[in-house]
């Protein structure tokens, strides 16, 4: 609290500074400091950069001096070193003076730098050629040549000389002269080899120079020594012509700290105190400051001058000002161990920047005040709309919606104004929709179906629309304490006595923070009781307080009384769908078992594909399923091309209508299969198949039949017809013998077509049972003699011997049938018998005579008795044994017709035998004769 | 021209019924067989005009004698008579394929049925 506080006094501290400062301020600072740092760096960028150029300079300086250096002083080197090889290999006679002052008269005068090519030898005798550059002895640059020969070699004559080296004239004397003393002369004894002598002055001269030098050798035996020397004042003028920046110097000294060379031209020798004698100048000591400073600087740093192992850089402060310091070993293989040196001061450099400086200061002077100006001007054209808009945001605060807003300012303030305007316009429009919302929503709640109501969250109810006073039976009562609600309201305990617990209310919880739905809950309304739903919310404010509760309530009598219907009716509902379940779980299991038991075939296909056969279906083809679907059904049972067609399209027209099929089975035998193919709803198709084979077997041999018997029954017919018409013609009353005849034929065939009349009745009565066998016990014997008997006349006629071995036993069976059956078997017996031949009439009982025979065709269960009747006839053909006992099948037709015989016989026998528990049976072979056999039970 | 008709039928009484028929009634020369193959053996000597064919017989039934007939040139050009008693469809259809001049069925008529013949064979009477 007390830091929201003084965050807000801050602000208010905040918003009294006007605008424009506010912008000008930062800008200002920003400027300054920007202004600032820019001048600061560029001071500091340009004096690291003159301190790496400076670095740089006297680098270069640095590798320039040593580059001429070497370059310099290689020359004495070179010479010297040719010189002593040609004095080594003899090629010049160091003996012959004259010839090495020619000699080196020439060399002197192609190399220009050297001043002196001498020989000195081992008596002290020397001889040389040189050009007085400083002007000594004689005018500068003059050639000339000197020696010092003979025992007491101790005067040294100088000459000057012409072009061609030829002595004009003495010039100098050199008395107490000791070549052996000379410093080019004990350097080279001392180094034993080529090298550089010290530095020296020239003729006591505070000239510099210095020679290199190399003893001379023949055959190990010293001879002397060469020397070439060099003017170290050309190093000078060199140092100096560098000239490499205002007040730099570069000089050269000696690791003991004794000057060699300097661009200040200093000379390296000064008089003693005494005057009389020439000395090494130490740097220090030297007369210019610079050297002298930066000498003692690098004593200083370097007390030994000899621990310089690199080049090194340093700086340090002459006179307030930075000097740059940078010290280069110089050595060669000749043993020079020099220390370049190079000062440079910084103010050489820096003069430049700080003018530099001065001018950036003043621009950045000049920016800051034209910046400082800008931003108060633009500060200012900001400022003012907004303080414009402000006034008209105050308006707006205040309720003036119309408030003129000025057009003006620039850039985004003047689109701010615009928006402003807007934004002004909209809060008018929106003002305006929410007066409109809030009537509406005033209606909308009263206009809801269902009662709202809402409650502070001290528990006082503050709304409450129509529909809600309409449940309730009262509208909002004021200042009711919340414990008073359920009383006041007459709120109950659905299904109860009891008001409804105050602290249990809805609304009350709600106001706890929860959000609940109840049913079951009740309000007395005009003594009526009305069950309510109630719907509660609490409503939260943005700290997570409180703010109200708000109740939704509706009168739900009507779906109480629903829910109860409809739990009622889904009660009747599971109950009929369990029903119905079951009834149909009843149907499929009917179904299912009519499908596999059916003795109808049934397949189930679709587009050419078996899905499901039943169990006739696998027995009719031969096929089980599981062969079928890995072949094709239609190739394998129509192999007919033409009958394969007609089975595809009876598939495809589909029409339920019966049609036979030619069908092979899976053994390769053909039945008859009615088909009829029906497409179901789902796409299938179902198709179903009875096997016909037999119904057509029946079939034809009805047909057969109904044609024998049609034919039988014409034939007797066609001759009576045939006669009587012929004598009802009147044509044959002359004619007394041929109407006889006539009247034969007639007789005859009458008496035939009653025999086969009476046949076909009995056959039909045996076969349908109309005809009831009467069985009593009767004895075989009598039977036996009753059948001889009426066969008796037939046999006469024909001259057959009957044979006959009676068997008295009595059996149960209808005797007349049996007589019938014996006399049929015998009068066969005796009309296709020759004549004079015998027919033989036996009973048995095989179990009791053992030595009868038993057939190998049939098998005689006990307590059969058997009957045979054998003749000599013309006998049956093998293939026709069976063919006997069906009707109309005598072997020889016309035979049987001349013999009386209708052709049902053997037919009535075997009906008669089977009904009686028999069997009958033939066996012959063509003109073997026929044994008809029948078997009868004998009575217990 | 008197014409000559061969009587093929395996039942003697009809054969003389028909023979009685044709000669006395119709007045056509007859020539009997009691079995297709005496019917086949008496056709070729006998210049017949008609055949006059049982179908039913023993050993070679009508339909055999008929096949016979016409694979031999010089007589297949003999008109033929059915004269039966199977007369049942299956029967009629059996017979659809023989060329023949006609059927009549038995029993028949004695007065008519040589009409009947005649009509058949084109024979004005």
């Amino acid at each position: 609290m007390k830091e929201l506080k003084l965050f807000l006094f801050r602000q208010n501290w905040l918003a009294k500074i006007p605008l424009w400062i506010l912008l000008t301020i930062p800008f200002i600072s920003q400027l300054v400091g920007s202004v600032g740092l820019v001048g600061w760096l560029s001071y500091q960028s340009g004096q690291r950069s003159v301190e790496n150029l400076t670095n740089q300079l006297m680098h270069q300086v640095s590798v320039r001096i040593d580059e001429r250096l070497n370059a310099y002083l290689k020359t004495p080197q070179q010479v010297v070193e040719l010189n002593r090889m040609a004095l080594e290999t003899e090629e010049l006679n160091l003996d012959n003076f004259d010839e090495l002052e020619t000699h080196f008269f020439r060399q002197i005068q192609v190399f220009q730098s050297l001043t002196t090519l001498a020989f000195g030898n081992v008596q002290g005798e020397t001889i040389g050629a040189g050009r007085d550059r400083s002007g000594i002895v004689a005018a500068p640059d003059s050639l000339l040549s000197w020696e010092a020969r003979g025992t007491a070699p101790n005067t040294r004559y100088f000459y000057a000389v012409d072009s061609q080296g030829k002595r004009l004239k003495a010039l100098h004397v050199t008395p107490n002269f000791d070549a052996h003393q000379r410093g080019w002369y004990k350097a080279a004894m001392n180094a034993g080899k080529q090298t550089w002598s010290p530095v020296f002055p020239i003729l006591n001269l505070p000239i510099a120079a210095v020679s290199a030098v190399t003893p001379i050798y023949q055959n190990n035996e010293l001879k002397g020594v060469l020397t070439s020397e060099v003017l170290l004042s050309d190093i000078n003028l060199f140092l100096y012509s560098l000239n490499f920046s205002r007040s730099g110097q570069a000089f050269i000294i000696e690791r003991s700290g004794n000057l060699v060379a300097t661009s200040t031209k200093e000379q390296p020798f000064v008089q003693n105190i005494a005057g009389k004698q020439l000395i090494r100048l130490q740097a220090v000591n030297s007369q210019d400051g610079v050297t002298r400073a930066a000498t003692e600087a690098l004593f200083e740093k370097w007390p030994n001058l000899t621990q310089i192992g690199s080049s090194q850089s340093f700086q340090f402060i002459l006179n307030h000002q930075r000097q740059f310091i940078q010290v280069a070993p110089y050595r060669n293989q000749e043993g020079l161990d020099w220390l370049i040196v190079t000062a440079v001061p910084e103010s050489d450099f820096m003069q430049e920047i700080w003018h530099n400086q001065q001018q950036t200061w003043l621009l950045c002077g000049l920016t800051l005040l034209l910046a400082t100006a800008a931003g108060i001007i633009t500060a200012r054209w900001i400022a003012v709309p907004l303080r414009r808009l402000q006034q008209a945001a105050n308006a707006l605060t205040e309720g003036e919606l119309s408030f003129p807003v000025e057009m003006g300012g620039v850039g985004e303030v003047a689109q701010l104004a615009d928006s402003f305007q807007q934004m002004a316009r909209q809060v008018d429009a929106s003002f305006r929709l929410l007066q409109a919302s809030e009537q509406r929503f005033s209606t909308l709640l009263d206009q809801i179906p269902i009662g709202i109501s809402v409650f502070d969250p001290l528990g006082q109810h503050i709304l409450m629309n129509r529909v809600g006073e309409t449940i309730l039976g009262q509208g909002i009562v004021p200042d009711l304490p919340s414990e008073q609600l359920s009383t006041t309201y007459r709120v109950y305990k659905a299904g109860t006595d009891k008001f409804y617990p105050v602290e249990q209310l809805p609304v009350i919880r709600a106001l706890r923070g929860e959000t609940i739905s109840v049913d079951d809950l009740e309000v007395e309304v005009e003594g009526r009781r009305i069950p309510l739903e109630v719907h509660t919310i609490p409503v939260f404010g943005q700290r997570g307080e409180i703010l109200y509760a708000i109740a939704a309530f509706t009168d739900i009598t009507e779906r109480k009384q629903t829910q109860q219907l409809l739990a009622d009716y889904n009660r009747i509902l599971e109950t009929q769908v369990a029903e119905r379940t079951e009834a149909v779980q009843q149907q499929k299991e009917i179904l299912e078992t009519l499908f596999e038991h059916i003795p109808v075939m049934l397949a189930f296909h679709q587009n050419g594909t078996l899905l499901l056969v039943n169990q006739e279906f696998e027995r009719v083809l031969g096929w089980l399923f599981n062969e079928l679907i890995s072949i094709d059904l239609l190739d394998a049972a129509y192999p007919d091309p033409e009958e394969r067609q007609q089975v595809i399209e009876h598939i495809q027209a589909a029409t339920g209508t019966w049609q036979d099929f030619h069908t092979r089975r899976k053994d390769g035998q053909y039945v008859e299969v009615s088909w009829a193919n029906i497409h179901l709803s789902d796409g299938r198709q179902i198709s179903i198949g009875r096997d016909v084979t037999h119904r057509k077997q029946l079939d034809r041999i009805k047909d057969e039949f109904i044609s024998v018997v049609s034919h039988e029954l014409r034939t007797p017919l066609t001759a009576i017809r045939g006669a009587l018409g012929l004598l009802q013609s009147g044509f044959y009353q002359d004619k007394p013998e041929t109407a006889t005849e006539l009247l034969r034929v007639a007789l005859n065939n009458s008496e035939r077509l009653v025999r086969l009349v009476n046949d076909i009745l009995d056959l039909e009565r045996l076969e349908s049972g109309k005809t009831k066998l009467v069985k009593e016990p009767c004895n075989v014997a009598d039977l036996m003699q009753q059948a001889i008997e009426s066969v008796q006349m037939l046999a006469e006629q024909s001259h057959i011997q009957m044979v006959s071995h009676p068997l008295s036993i009595q059996i149960e069976a209808d005797s007349d049938a049996i007589v019938q059956t014996l006399t049929n078997l015998l009068s066969n017996a005796i009309k296709f018998s020759p004549i004079g031949s015998k027919v033989w009439l036996n009973a048995s009982l095989p179990q009791a005579r053992e030595a009868d025979r038993a057939t190998e065709q049939v098998i005689i269960p006990p307590s059969h008795l058997l009957f045979s009747v054998k003749d000599q006839g013309c006998g049956i053909p093998p293939d026709k044994l069976d063919a006997v006992f069906a009707r109309f099948q005598q072997v020889n037709v016309s035979d049987s017709r001349k013999k009386g015989g209708t052709g049902l016989g053997l037919a009535i026998c075997k009906s008669i035998i089977e009904q009686h528990g028999g069997q009958i049976w033939v066996e012959s072979g063509l003109g073997e004769g026929s044994t008809f056999y029948f078997t009868l039970p004998v009575s217990d | 021209m008197t014409k000559r008709v061969l009587i093929v039928d395996d039942e003697f009484e009809i054969l003389f019924v028909l023979q009685r028929v044709f000669e006395d009634f119709a007045g056509w020369e007859t020539v009997t067989a009691s079995s297709s193959l005496e019917g086949l053996l008496k056709t070729k000597p006998n210049h017949l005009d008609a055949i006059i064919l049982d179908v039913s017989m023993p050993e070679m039934d009508g339909i055999e004698f008929v096949e016979r007939l016409q694979s031999d040139p010089t007589i297949a050009d003999i008109p033929v008579v059915l004269l039966t008693a199977k007369v049942t469809p299956s029967d009629r259809q059996r017979f659809a394929t023989l060329k023949i001049a006609g059927i009549v069925a038995k029993p028949f008529n004695p007065m008519t049925v040589w009409h009947q013949i005649a009509d058949i064979l084109g024979w004005s009477i």
